[in-house]
């Protein structure tokens, strides 16, 4: 039953000025989950509520599987959507929360009862089907909100940040449940969230989204390893990625070095052809678990002068500048490191990225 | 933190004062009502010997009873139809994008501003014209001047601190803007419902003027203007034992209505207020 959600130049403009989305073209492939994912203000908000039919588009068409649904009103979309702050009817029981939409299509009461019962169970909700929802705890709210969306059978399934109102431990939690859901569901479903943790783990696809463009679309690891650009390369991953400003050498067979404070002797980094030219301002961006650390400078690449150190038990961060870029290391917990250590770094040969002045990725891929 | 006794005294003779203030009024109907007419002028804080006769001649002497039903079927009429007027009016004012929508909420403000006096005649026009003189709908159609405003007001407000997403999940499932307003909202709306409706109860069934003036014969009379046209045995008999009584009847039946929905009232009024 799930259906392909076909977006083609949508755009959203609020008061006749306020541009939120200029024009988006973006599939959504069938019976997969896509994350939008962006800081907030970037539109992956608006751009839902205009899947749902819930803000009417200002420009561009909306399919459904096949479908032009761009004038049809929520509820004749084939649609369900689970909101942030849950919105559960405060008056209703559970039961009747979840039977809400069944009862205005006019389904019988025996069919209502056989699939709330269903759902309830799927879900672990049948001891709480005659409570109110002020009576229940914020994740079995959640799954109630998740319920009343799945009794519908929706063919689209939309979740608005559906995770961020719980604490930390219950996100985790909710997070393995929806994968859990996910799997029984014949849905093509699209997830909002700012967190990069929750787009990563859930999302066949991922869409990165800033002031209202989509900067990249791809499976996870894809836009992990090859971000297009540098709003990319720092979103996604946790602590983001470091970027060391530095000066383009000399550039031999797209091979280029780099100078500038910090550098103590520079390695070699492939470039796509033609993207540098020497004496540029340039960014070289590396994850922090992709820096091999040493006690010192000899044969390192990079100096870097320690400020602060985080221990975190599996791991441990040290915080500190590379130059002028301030830089932080994911390092081994067992070795003593102290503030304002001075330390050499190598950058591995397979995971750096380098980009331009005009914050584009311009390394080559092929780099190893 | 713990009070010295002074100020503690103080805050006592405060609320004592305050209470005589605006309770000595009533008691002293309740007290004046149960005088003969005879020692109505003499000056008693506490009633001697308690005289019944007042509170039944009001109802002997005229059609008091009829003018006790005509008030509440006119305050009744008034506060139904008034509420089914504002919560759709609150629900569009509060939930559809309109163009004019804020002057339109200024301009049903700006019509509580008149005085009562000043639309009178218009009114009576308008009643006459209506067919309505002399007659309880008249009334509660011209109520509805100065309890809509602020029933709209009130509702719309309330209405508006209903968290949008409620509505929009209410759309996902199908639901009409009629099932939204009547399965969604009025139910979460239970307290400023009752709120509103009291006030506009209390409201109707106190006024004066345009129940004096577009109302005939004593049978068609609500309470507060027969009160006032309530005369002696002959002019040199004073009847204001008999105005008392007919006061302390007609105000018990609201002082019981407010405390009965005293919680309701509390919470009505300060919804919103604070972010729960």
């Amino acid at each position: 039953m799930a259906a392909e959600v076909h977006l083609q130049n949508v755009s959203k403009v609020y008061n006749k000025t306020t541009v939120v989305i200029p024009g988006i073209d973006l599939k959504l492939p069938k019976n997969e989950l896509t994350v939008f994912v962006g800081p907030s203000g970037c539109g992956k908000s608006s751009l839902l509520k205009l899947i749902a039919g819930l803000e009417e588009v200002s420009g561009g068409e909306i399919f459904i599987d096949g479908k032009n649904v761009t004038h049809e009103p929520p509820s004749k979309r084939g649609i369900a959507m689970v909101f942030q702050s849950y919105a559960l009817y405060p008056h209703m029981s559970v039961y009747e929360n979840m039977a809400f939409a069944l009862k205005i299509s006019k389904t019988s009461p025996a069919e209502i009862d056989e699939k709330v019962r269903n759902v309830a169970q799927t879900l672990k909700l049948t001891k709480y089907l005659d409570r109110k929802p002020r009576q229940l705890s914020g994740g079995q709210r959640q799954r109630v909100a998740i319920g009343r969306a799945l009794v519908r059978n929706p063919e689209v399934f939309l979740l608005d940040e559906p995770l961020s109102n719980l604490d930390a431990a219950l996100r985790v939690d909710m997070r393995i449940e929806i994968a859990k859901i996910r799997e029984h569901l014949n849905a093509t479903m699209v997830y909002v969230t700012h967190d990069q943790v929750e787009a990563m783990t859930l999302a066949d696809n991922i869409v990165v989204l800033r002031k209202g463009h989509i900067e990249q679309m791809g499976p996870p690891l894809e836009i992990y390893s090859k971000p297009l650009n540098k709003f990319v390369a720092g979103f996604l991953g946790s602590p983001s990625m470091n970027f060391i400003g530095f000066t383009v050498g000399d550039i031999i067979d797209n091979n280029c070095t780099l100078s500038g404070p910090g550098v103590v002797a520079s390695a070699k980094f492939k470039i796509q052809p033609g993207s540098l030219k020497a004496g540029e301002h340039a960014f070289i961006g590396i994850r922090p678990e992709h820096i091999d650390v040493q006690k010192t400078l000899d044969g390192a690449e990079l100096e870097f002068k320690t400020y602060a150190i985080e221990h975190l038990g599996d791991h441990s961060l040290l915080y500190g500048h590379v130059g002028e870029s301030s830089c932080v290391l994911k390092v081994d917990p067992y070795t003593t490191y102290s503030v304002g250590e001075t330390l050499g770094l190598k950058v591995q040969k397979q995971h750096y990225h380098v980009f331009d002045k005009d914050e584009k990725n311009v390394v080559d891929f092929a780099r190893s | 933190m713990k009070k010295s006794l002074i100020s503690r005294i103080a805050s006592l003779i405060a609320v004592i004062g305050v209470s005589v203030f605006s309770l000595f009024p009533f008691y002293w109907a309740i007290v004046s009502s149960l005088k003969s007419p005879s020692d109505l002028f003499k000056v008693e804080y506490w009633p001697t010997h308690l005289e019944w006769s007042n509170y039944f001649s009001i109802f002997q002497e005229q059609p008091f009873g009829k003018n006790i039903i005509n008030s509440i079927i006119v305050a009744g009429s008034t506060v139904i139809l008034c509420l089914f007027v504002a919560v759709l009016a609150a629900y569009s004012l509060s939930r559809v994008e309109f163009k004019g929508r804020s002057f339109l909420l200024l301009t049903i403000l700006a019509v509580s501003m008149f005085p009562q006096v000043a639309v009178l005649s218009g009114m009576f026009e308008l009643i006459r014209a209506f067919g309505l003189y002399n007659h309880w709908g008249g009334l509660t159609l011209s109520y509805m001047i100065f309890t809509l405003p602020f029933t709209i007001w009130l509702l719309t407000t309330f209405m508006r601190q209903l968290p949008r997403e409620l509505e929009q999940a209410a759309m996902m499932d199908g639901a009409s803007p009629w099932i939204i307003l009547t399965k969604v909202f009025l139910p979460l709306m239970g307290p400023s419902l009752v709120t509103t409706g009291l006030l506009a109860f209390i409201a109707a069934w106190n006024e004066f003027l345009f129940a004096l003036t577009f109302t005939l014969s004593s049978d068609a009379r609500t309470v507060p203007v027969a009160i006032g046209l309530i005369s002696g045995a002959s002019s040199f008999e004073s009847p204001w034992g008999r105005i008392m009584a007919a006061s302390v009847i007609v105000t018990v039946p609201l002082v019981i209505l407010v405390l009965i929905f005293q919680k309701n009232i509390v919470s009505g009024l300060t919804a919103g207020a604070v972010k729960e």
